[in-house]
Formats: C-alpha cells, sequence, structure tokens
C-alpha cells in the first residue's frame, strides 16, 4: 500500500514509482550499509534496538497465533468459552498489545536515530569538506552541497522505513516459518517451496523489465525536456503575444508522456504483482492442505488454526521491505557518497612554526596543479618578497586563485614546491609549516567573498574577536564603504546570502572586513571585481598605503591598474590537455527519430 | 492575496478533471485488491473449520476452489489496481500541467514576466507530480477505506453482532487516529523542513562555499560551532513529529487487541447459542487480523493530504484563483476537439491566432519610473515621445535598469508609476492582444526552442513561408550557417538553444525581430556575441532613420545596446537614452 509517485528528479514523474522491487538487487550493495552500522552511532543502536524489537515482534505474533489456535479449538471441540481460560485471554490481549508498544517504541525511537545519523553525517561531511580545502570543491561542488543539504536527510525513510522492515524479515519471517515447521511440517514445507521463489521470480521480472525501462526513460526525458522547452519558452512566446496554443502541444507532449510511462508500468509493477501472488498462493495451498487432512482427521485442529495464523505472517516482511524498495537505494546512495567524502584524506598539518612574514619571502617552485581540463597553474615560479606588491596575472583559467592556495598551504601541487624563505635565508616546505602559525599572519581576500547575514556593523564587528568601533570606522574609510554606510546606515540588513546589497557594495564590505586584520602580508583576490572606475581608486590607494606601511601584497589582477601599481609582475599559465574544441552542452539531441 | 490551502488543494484537484468513471474503475480494481486478500482470509478460515467437522470432501469443493482461486486473483488485481491507479493520476497530471500552462500564458499581469526560471519549473514539475501522488496515496486508498469498511462489517454483522460492533468500533479508532497523528507529524516536519533546516543548509553551504577564508582567518570553528547549533534546534523541531508518527503506525495494531478479543467472545457466545456454524466460527476467530489492511494505509494517506495541500497552495500563489478559473471554464469547451497531429517536430505555436501586423504606432512614455520593486526603481520619470518611424538607442552600464525598461515599453512589466502609451491610450488599459499587435519585445535572453529553425521563426509570424525565413536570415548573416547545416531550416536544434553559438543564437532571436518587421520593436541587445564589425554594422542599419535593409522604414525601433561606438552619429556617452532620428 505504500505507492510512491513523487520521485523528485525531473525525468520520470510517474518514475517506476510504486513498483515495489523493480529491478533485481544491486549485488555489490549490502542493504545495510557496514560503515554506517559501524561508525554511526545512532544507526548502530537503531539496528541492535530495532532486531530486539523485531524479535519481540515475532514473539508477540507467534504467541497470538497459539494463543487463537487453542481458544478456537477448545470453543469448537470442547464447547468451552474463551473466558473459561481467562488466563489465555490475558496473554492473547497481552501480545496483542506489546505488538502495537513494540512498533510504537521502534518508530519513535527510529526517528529519533535517523534525527541523529542524519545530524552527525552532516557535521562530519561539512568540517570533513571545509578540511579537504578548495579541492572539495573543484570536482563536485554541486553534488556536495546537495549531499550535505539534502542528500542525507534521505537517511530518515530509510532508517525509519526500511531498515525495521529488513530486520523483521530476518526475525519473523525465520521464527514464524519455525514454528509453523513445529506445528505442521507440511505447511512449513509449502511456505519453504514458495519463498525462493520470490527472488527467483524478482530477478526474471527484473530482467524483463530492465532494457525496455531504460528505453523508455530515455524516451521519457526527451519528451519532459520538450515540455520543460516550452514552458521554459512561455515568456518569450508571451512576449511575442503568441502564448495561445502551445498549451495544445503542451498536452500532447503530456500524453504521449504518459503513454510512455504507463508503457514502462506495465512491465514494473509485475514484480509487485508475482510477490503478492507468491504470499497468497501459499497461504491458500496452506489452507488447502490443512483443510484436506482436518477432513480426514489426519490433523488436530489447534495447529491448524495456528498456522493459518502464522502463514501470512511469514510475507509481511517481505512484502514492506520490497514497497520501500526505493528508500532503500536512496538511502544507501545518500551513505555511500557521504562516506566517499568523508574518505578523501585531509592534507596533514605541519610542526614547524612560520616565520615572520614581516621580513620572509615565500615562492613557488615550478608549482604544477591537476585541473579540470589540464595543468593549471603549470610550472608557476612565483616570489613574493617582503614589503613589495605582487601583481599575478595570466588569462582566466591560468590557475592565478589556485597558486595562491599552494602558496598558502591550502592546496598540494601536483608538482613543485612552495617554500616561506626566513630573513636568515633558511627556507622551509610550507607543508612543514604549522599552518595556523602561518595563516595568523596572512590576510586574504576570497574572488567570491561570502559574506554571513546580519547587518554591516555585525559583519564586520564579527570579522575579528576585540574589534573596536574605530577601527570599523577606519577600515570602512579605507575601503569606500564609508559611501555605502552613509546611504544605507550600518545597521543595513545584508539578508541572507547578501541578498541586500549589490555585487560592489559586497565587494567593499568584504574588502574593509579583510582589512581589519593587521596581518603583513595581505591577499587580494581580483579586488577590484565589480568596482566602477572611482572605486577602483579607493582600492589603488588602499594599496599603496598597505606599502607604506610596510606590509606585503599579492594581488591576482586582470584589470591592467592594478598590475601598473605593482612592484613586482609574475605571471601564470596553464597547460590544457584538450583544446576548448567542445563547448560545454555540445551534444546533440535527438528530438524525434 | 492567499487562499486557504484547502481552497487551492480542492482548485487543484478539479484542475485535475479526473472523469467519474475513471476514478471509479481505479477505485474498485483497489477495492478488489483488499477484497480478494480478505475473501482469501474468510473462505479459509472456513474451510478449515468446516472440514474438521470432516463433511463429505465434495462439499468442500466450492471453498477449495475459492480459496485457489482467491490466491491468484489478488496478485492479478493488485497489478490492475496499481495500472488504472496511475493511468487516473497520470492523465490527472497531464491535465493540471495543461491547465497551469493555459493560466499562466493568459495571465494579464506581469507574474509571468516576474517569476524566477526555476520557480517555475518547480510548480509545473514537481508541485504537479505531488498532485499525481495525492490521487494515488491520498484519494484512493481514502476512498477504499470507506468501501472496505463497509465490506468488513457486511461480512461479520450478520454472523455476529457484537463482534460486528466491536469491529466496528476499533476500525473507527484506527481510521481516526492513525491519519490524524501522520498528519500532525506530517505538518510538523514541513514546517521545520521550511524553517528549521533551511537555516541548516544556509549555514552548511556558506560554510561549504567559504571554506578557504574561514580557515585562514581562524572563524571555521565558530561557523561549525553556529551549524552544529543550527542543527540541534532543528533536531528539536523535527523530533516533535516522531511521537506523533510512531503514535499513526502503532494505532492500527493497538486497534486490532479490542477487535480480536470481541470477536473472539462473540465466537464463543454464538458456537454455544448454535446460531452459528463451524466455518462461520472459524471466520470469526481469525477474520479481524485481516480486516484492518485498508485502515493501515490511511497513514500515508494523511502525510500525503498535507503535502498536497502545500503544493496546492504554492500552485494556487503562481496561477491566482481568476486566471486559474477562467483559463479551466474557457477550456473545457476546448477539450473535446483538441486533437494534434503527432508530429516529430512539435509545432511551438500552430498557426491559428496570427497577431495581424498592425501600422505603427505612436509609443510615448509619460514620467515613467519602472523597476522590479517599488523600493529599487531602475528608471526613474522617464519621457519619450517615438512617432512612427523612430530609432532610439538605449545605453547604459549592465544593470542600470535598460531591459527594465524595455519590458515596461512592451506592457509586460507594469509600471511603478506614470504610464505609457499607445496611439495616446494608456498600455495598461489595452487588452494584452492588442498591445502585442502594435509592440513586441525582443528579449536578450528569449527562449531558442528545441525543434526546427524554421519552427523557431515560425514563433513570430504563423504564415512564414521558406523566402521570407532565408532573406531574413540572409539579413542578419546567417544564411550560410543555415546553408551548411543539414537539412536546412529543418533540423533539431537542441534544447534552448545549446546546439547554437552564442553569435548564431543571436542572430536567430535578431533574425525574428526581422521577421515582424513593421510596429514597434523593441530589441535587447540584438549584436552581443557577434563579432565587432558585423554586430555594429546591424546596429547602424537599426538605428539610422529610414534604413530598411532590415526593417521597414516606417519601424519604431528602440535597441539596448552597450556599443555606443556603434550608434550612429554619435559620440561615445554611456547611461543614457539617445535619439538618433
Amino acid at each position: 500500500m505504500t505507492t510512491s509517485i513523487s520521485r523528485p528528479p525531473a525525468p520520470p514523474p510517474a518514475g517506476t514509482a510504486g513498483a515495489s522491487a523493480p529491478t533485481p538487487k544491486r549485488a555489490s550493495r549490502a542493504p545495510l550499509d557496514p560503515r554506517l552500522v559501524r561508525e554511526v552511532r545512532a544507526a548502530r543502536s537503531h539496528v541492535a534496538r530495532t532486531t530486539v524489537l523485531g524479535l519481540v515482534q515475532a514473539g508477540c505474533v507467534i504467541t497470538t497465533a497459539l494463543v487463537i489456535g487453542r481458544l478456537g479449538a477448545s470453543l469448537l471441540v470442547d464447547r468451552e468459552l474463551p473466558q473459561a481460560a481467562p488466563a489465555l485471554l490475558g496473554v492473547l490481549a497481552l501480545a496483542l498489545a506489546i505488538r502495537a508498544l513494540a512498533v510504537l517504541v521502534e518508530q519513535r525511537t527510529a526517528h529519533r536515530a535517523a534525527t541523529d545519523a542524519i545530524a552527525q553525517l552532516r557535521s562530519r561531511i561539512v568540517s570533513h569538506a571545509a578540511q579537504l580545502g578548495p579541492r572539495s570543491s573543484a570536482g563536485r561542488g554541486a553534488d556536495l552541497t546537495a549531499l550535505a543539504t539534502t542528500g542525507v536527510e534521505n537517511l530518515r525513510p530509510y532508517l525509519v522505513g526500511y531498515v525495521p522492515q529488513l530486520l523483521l524479515s530476518l526475525t519473523v519471517t525465520p521464527l514464524c516459518l519455525l514454528t509453523i515447521g513445529l506445528l505442521d511440517l507440511t505447511s512449513a514445507l509449502i511456505a519453504l517451496f514458495t519463498l525462493p521463489l520470490v527472488p527467483l521470480f524478482m530477478i526474471l521480472v527484473g530482467k524483463l523489465t530492465v532494457g525496455r525501462s531504460e528505453r523508455l526513460l530515455a524516451d521519457m526525458r526527451t519528451m519532459w525536456a520538450q515540455m520543460l522547452d516550452l514552458v521554459d519558452g512561455l515568456p518569450t512566446l508571451r512576449a511575442l503575444g503568441r502564448e495561445k496554443g502551445p498549451e495544445k502541444v503542451v498536452r500532447s507532449l503530456g500524453d504521449r508522456h504518459r503513454a510512455s510511462t504507463m508503457g514502462s508500468l506495465k512491465y514494473a509493477f509485475l514484480s509487485g504483482m508475482v510477490l503478492e501472488l507468491l504470499a497468497t498462493l501459499c497461504v491458500a495451498l496452506i489452507a488447502v492442505s490443512i483443510g484436506m487432512r482436518l477432513v480426514y482427521g489426519h490433523m488436530d485442529l489447534a495447529p491448524a488454526l495456528a498456522v493459518l495464523v502464522l502463514a501470512p505472517e511469514v510475507y509481511q516482511p517481505l512484502r514492506n521491505v520490497g514497497s520501500q524498495y526505493h528508500s532503500s537505494t536512496d538511502g544507501l546512495a545518500a551513505v555511500t557518497a557521504a562516506f566517499e567524502v568523508l574518505d578523501e584524506p585531509v592534507t596533514a598539518d605541519g610542526r614547524t612554526e612560520a616565520p615572520d612574514l614581516r621580513t620572509a619571502t615565500l615562492a613557488l617552485r615550478g608549482v604544477t596543479v591537476a585541473s579540470r581540463d589540464g595543468l593549471a597553474p603549470y610550472r608557476a615560479e612565483v616570489t613574493v618578497r617582503p614589503g613589495r606588491v605582487l601583481a599575478l596575472t595570466g588569462p582566466s583559467g591560468s590557475g592565478k586563485t589556485t597558486a595562491v592556495h599552494v602558496m598558502l598551504g591550502l592546496l598540494e601541487p601536483a608538482e613543485g614546491r612552495a617554500e616561506v624563505i626566513a630573513a636568515d635565508g633558511t627556507a622551509v616546505d610550507v607543508r612543514e609549516l604549522r599552518r595556523r602559525s602561518l595563516w595568523d599572519q596572512v590576510a586574504l581576500l576570497p574572488q567570491r567573498p561570502v559574506l554571513p547575514a546580519g547587518t554591516i556593523r555585525s559583519v564586520l564587528l564579527s570579522a575579528r574577536p576585540g574589534t573596536s568601533e574605530g577601527e570599523v570606522a577606519r577600515a570602512a574609510a579605507a575601503t569606500g564603504l564609508d559611501a555605502v554606510v552613509a546611504e544605507r546606515g550600518w545597521d543595513a540588513d545584508l539578508g541572507r546570502a547578501g541578498a541586500g546589497i549589490s555585487l560592489g557594495e559586497r565587494q567593499r564590505l568584504a574588502l574593509a572586513r579583510a582589512m581589519l586584520s593587521p596581518a603583513p602580508l595581505v591577499v587580494l583576490d581580483e579586488p577590484t571585481a565589480h568596482l566602477d572606475g572611482a572605486t577602483e581608486q579607493v582600492v589603488l590607494d588602499l594599496i599603496a598605503d598597505l606599502r607604506r606601511q610596510g606590509r606585503t601584497v599579492v594581488v591576482i589582477a586582470h584589470r591592467s591598474r592594478l598590475v601598473d601599481i605593482a612592484d613586482d609582475v609574475a605571471e601564470v599559465q596553464a597547460r590544457h590537455t584538450r583544446d576548448a574544441e567542445h563547448p560545454a552542452g555540445h551534444e546533440h539531441q535527438e528530438v524525434a527519430p | 492575496m492567499t487562499t486557504s490551502p484547502d481552497l487551492a488543494l480542492r482548485r487543484a484537484e478539479r484542475a485535475l478533471e479526473i472523469p467519474r468513471a475513471r476514478l471509479a474503475a481505479a477505485v474498485l480494481s483497489a477495492c478488489a485488491t483488499l477484497a480478494a486478500a480478505f475473501a482469501l482470509a474468510a473462505v479459509s478460515a472456513y474451510l478449515v473449520t468446516r472440514a474438521w467437522t470432516m463433511p463429505p470432501v465434495l462439499d468442500l469443493t466450492v471453498a477449495v476452489v475459492m480459496v485457489r482461486a482467491l490466491g491468484v486473483a489478488r496478485g492479478v488485481f493488485r497489478w490492475l489496481d496499481r495500472m488504472t491507479t496511475h493511468a487516473v493520476a497520470l492523465r490527472g497530471v497531464v491535465s493540471l500541467r495543461t491547465n497551469l500552462f493555459t493560466a499562466l500564458a493568459a495571465r494579464t499581469d506581469d507574474t509571468l514576466t516576474r517569476l524566477r526560471r526555476g520557480d517555475l519549473l518547480a510548480r509545473i514539475g514537481d508541485d504537479a507530480q505531488e498532485l499525481a501522488a495525492h490521487v494515488i496515496k491520498a484519494i484512493v486508498p481514502g476512498i477504499v477505506s470507506v468501501v472496505m469498511f463497509v465490506v468488513v462489517l457486511a461480512t461479520i454483522m450478520p454472523m455476529s453482532m457484537l463482534a460486528g460492533l466491536t469491529m466496528a468500533a476499533s476500525l473507527v479508532l484506527a481510521s481516526l487516529i492513525a491519519p490524524l497523528a501522520a498528519y500532525r507529524a506530517s505538518r510538523i516536519s514541513q514546517d521545520a523542513v521550511v524553517t528549521t533546516r533551511s537555516q541548516v543548509s544556509a549555514s552548511a553551504l556558506e560554510i561549504l562555499d567559504d571554506a578557504t577564508s574561514l580557515r585562514v582567518d581562524g572563524r571555521l570553528d565558530a561557523a561549525l560551532g553556529t551549524l552544529a547549533a543550527e542543527q540541534s534546534a532543528h533536531d528539536a523541531a523535527i523530533d516533535r513529529a516522531a511521537l506523533p508518527s510512531a503514535v499513526a503506525s502503532a494505532a492500527v495494531p493497538a486497534s486490532m487487541v479490542l477487535a480480536v478479543l470481541g470477536s473472539l467472545l462473540a465466537a464463543g457466545a454464538a458456537w454455544l447459542d448454535g446460531g452459528a456454524s463451524a466455518g462461520q466460527i472459524g471466520v470469526l476467530l481469525l477474520l479481524p487480523l485481516s480486516s484492518f489492511e485498508a485502515a493501515s494505509a490511511l497513514p500515508a494517506a494523511a502525510s500525503q493530504y498535507a503535502r498536497s495541500r502545500a503544493a496546492a497552495a504554492r500552485l494556487d500563489a503562481v496561477v491566482r484563483p481568476d486566471a486559474a478559473l477562467a483559463s479551466l471554464e474557457a477550456r473545457t469547451e476546448s477539450a473535446a476537439s483538441t486533437e494534434l497531429p503527432a508530429d516529430n517536430e512539435p509545432a511551438v505555436a500552430p498557426s491559428a491566432a496570427v497577431p495581424s501586423l498592425a501600422p505603427t504606432a505612436h509609443l510615448r512614455a509619460v514620467g515613467l519610473t519602472a523597476g522590479w520593486s517599488p523600493e529599487a526603481p531602475r528608471v526613474a520619470g522617464l519621457d519619450l515621445d517615438l512617432p512612427p518611424g523612430s530609432r532610439l538607442a538605449v545605453v547604459g552600464a549592465s544593470g542600470s535598469g535598460k531591459s527594465t525598461l524595455l519590458a515596461t515599453l512592451a506592457g509586460l512589466l507594469s509600471p511603478l508609476a506614470g504610464a505609457v502609451q499607445l496611439d495616446g491610450t494608456d498600455i495598461a488599459s489595452l487588452p494584452p492582444h492588442a498591445v502585442r499587435q502594435k509592440v513586441v519585445m525582443f528579449a536578450e535572453d528569449a527562449h531558442v526552442f528545441a525543434t526546427s529553425v524554421r519552427e523557431n521563426l515560425r514563433v513570430v509570424r504563423g504564415d512564414l513561408d521558406d523566402d521570407t525565413a532565408h532573406a531574413a536570415l540572409r539579413a542578419v548573416g546567417l544564411e550560410d550557417w543555415v546553408a551548411q547545416l543539414p537539412r536546412g531550416l529543418d533540423p533539431m536544434l537542441g534544447p534552448d538553444g545549446t546546439t547554437v553559438s552564442g553569435g548564431e543564437r543571436r542572430r536567430l532571436l535578431l533574425a525574428r525581430a526581422v521577421i515582424r518587421g513593421n510596429g514597434i520593436l523593441l530589441l535587447d541587445e540584438p549584436t552581443e556575441h557577434l563579432d565587432p564589425a558585423r554586430g555594429d554594422a546591424l546596429l547602424r542599419s537599426l538605428l539610422t532613420p529610414a534604413d530598411d535593409t532590415l526593417v521597414p522604414s516606417g519601424t519604431t525601433v528602440v535597441v539596448v545596446t552597450h556599443r555606443a561606438e556603434a550608434i550612429p552619429g554619435h559620440p561615445r556617452a554611456p547611461h543614457r537614452t539617445r535619439r538618433t532620428c
């Protein structure tokens, strides 16, 4: 009864959903992830508790069956009213009540366990990914954020819905089968004979479905894309005054889509049919076999009734597991993705204290970093001398930001090394430094600064502990933020993700935040992006001012004005393995055969 | 203006246009599935206890055959049930999407222009899907549980009044407590998702986006601390849903206690009275355990109901009542006659309803203030006077409100203050169709449909012939491109022009304007992504008064561009509108 149709990802909306167990189980994946049980305490205790509660439920089911059999038999055979055996009646009531209670406790604790497991995994993923540094977002930025926000939530239906039923099928099913065997061997043999048919038929149905559903899935994707194309184009059609008419196309596409979906569901639902068929057929065969033996007096009534109660219970957990199939695949996918992130080793911290950056030189020696489409930077040679302004230039995608990441020990290069050379000439590889001691001497303005929610004042005051209002005002004046403050006030709400202010204003605020730090090395990653000419001048003055203070500045620059004021200029280059002859998304989509 | 979610849900259910007969068929097959299981339990209980009285075997034949038949029937009914229910739901979604599309297209205000693309897709995709689930998980099981309630009582009542009454009581108990608790749990978790969980997600995103500077600045631990605190707040909020949700699961087994015991006692009384046969006693003993299948689907139905309400409310917010209903009524008449050729090449705009191309009108803006929100007007107090044949360039830095101005002039966005007039009439008082006959905006991000080049041009004029199409493509410099395409005007373009380059796409959009020809044409950055020489030549021809190489000389053209140097006869002077006539 747990037909589910709401499978969000666009292409197959009705998606095979509801098909109890549409495809053969993927052999590579255990239904219960061993690492989840091993490493997430909430999951571990959940499994243990659910197993115990499963045994309790099995006990209750068996007791119920035996007592009903006994009471029924003594009523029919001995004409003894159930009231005459109050103890048995009490046991029956108790068994039924305990079963309900066990379900209550199991579901209540399952939710708690899911909440804890999700919280634990999310915090581990986020903090681990943050430790991984820029690399973690390089390969799979969107995937990672999707995993940390909504992906891990898939654990809830998995832990609350699927895992308990899976464990019930490992407790209730065999125990009921055993009891049937003790009561009546023939019935147990019938059940034993039909049970293995379940996976067998599932595999056969899966084989039948697989090619078909893939083809239909591709077909549906195309139609879904066409539908979205029309929806996407609706504003255009409206602007042209041609918005009437395409709704007919929407309907006809929808109808084709529907026909195609039903075509694939026809086969997907076969698996549910097989499961139901085998379950009820088994009960029917047992009932007939018991009936035939009772007629000839080859069997007693009490065990006959008990077996009849127990027979459907053997299959019930299996049917539930089948209907929870999707929560299992989604949940397991989330678990696998989570552990893939957690398995990536974090760069080890060094032990050496960093030299004083007021006098030390930073250098990149032949640094090469592998990027998505080649090597960027490729054999970068950069020297940052103390008290000077260095402009780092190069075409977009040449690895300027990556070079700075390597210089600061945030990223390990594939080749070459980053060194910090103290005033006395001793060079240390940046990997051997205790990073904190290095970073405490660095003020960094990233390329895309992220601002926390709050006001201009709160963002600046929280940037460094112990910042005074006076320092904040000075930083604002130095970065042109004072103009923004004059217009909007110190308490202008930035909104979440900075929705409240423009890009240029955000840039100035981020710059002011970086300027609150007295650190000797200032790294500015494209500080004049999103700024107009007048504000650009403020940044140029600011850099000149930093130089006067004797601080070292590394500025990543596209614009020539930034390069003009630098003392030194270093250029980095990339080496692309393949040329850009395949622009992204350039694949021909066949709309119709 | 917000309507109540219940009203919204009823409206959405109506938009699904589910025929009663189909719904009845779905309910019937679902009932047959449950009834087959119920009957199997009853008949096999009857068979076993009847057999115990050792009647002649022939007396049992009917029961034996029935048991075997029912054993097979349930699986088959199950399949039928799923097929019919899904068919009804999917049909409903098609109607819902069509109605949504029609309603959106029929909006007379600027909803569509304001709606973000992601929102639109989420409404027409996910929320519509949620209403399909509403049919499958809520409507059908809800009706089925009522039918099965009657079936169960009608089976048990004739055998024993007492058993019937306890069964009725426990079924009512299960059918009330379980769905109510599930509904409450679903509401609590939905609330938690939009409040506390969105905070958790935002914090997690912030950390992942900004990890590098958080680490270097030494702020990472504080940020992780914030995340942990928000996570515990969310955990506390979501935990409130756990108990009702568990109660929903336990309600059915709990109600069973009453039904089983009542039935057992009733069986005792009936047997000693001699009022029941052994077979009937067997039924009374065992049937209560198999009578709750329909009721056990109700918790899922209730949580689906909560989700459907939310989805319907979101849909309603996009398609306000007036339009939704109006379009629904308009559509029901034409629905029957709507037949479409199963064409390989989706005709975007069938040739009906071609706006007749009106002669050029006089466009005027009076004290026009335009913008997306009153707090941030992008253009303030603008006066424009564009008699037929005017050519106007709008120049300015990106984000200075040029596109906003065009949308407002085209009547796609309501002015914040002031008015746009066509031949002296306020554009707001004209029907959209009449406005579109005279003024058309060609947006920078206009859509290129995933269909043929020809269809993409026919979007402007349904009666377009190939010669006109080729002439327009030649005028914008696309003739070589079309010539090298394998089938000329026929090949398919990828979704939203992904298989054409930026420059080709831009010229295709310009070709649409050329085909439109007369009237007032508002063009947003028509030459972006073109090589400067070619782009500037096109711009000059658009902006030179009385130049008719691209559009007839009497056509009014307003062009938004950042290529100030390409404007004929004017030195570079950004940030202002510039008249070239």
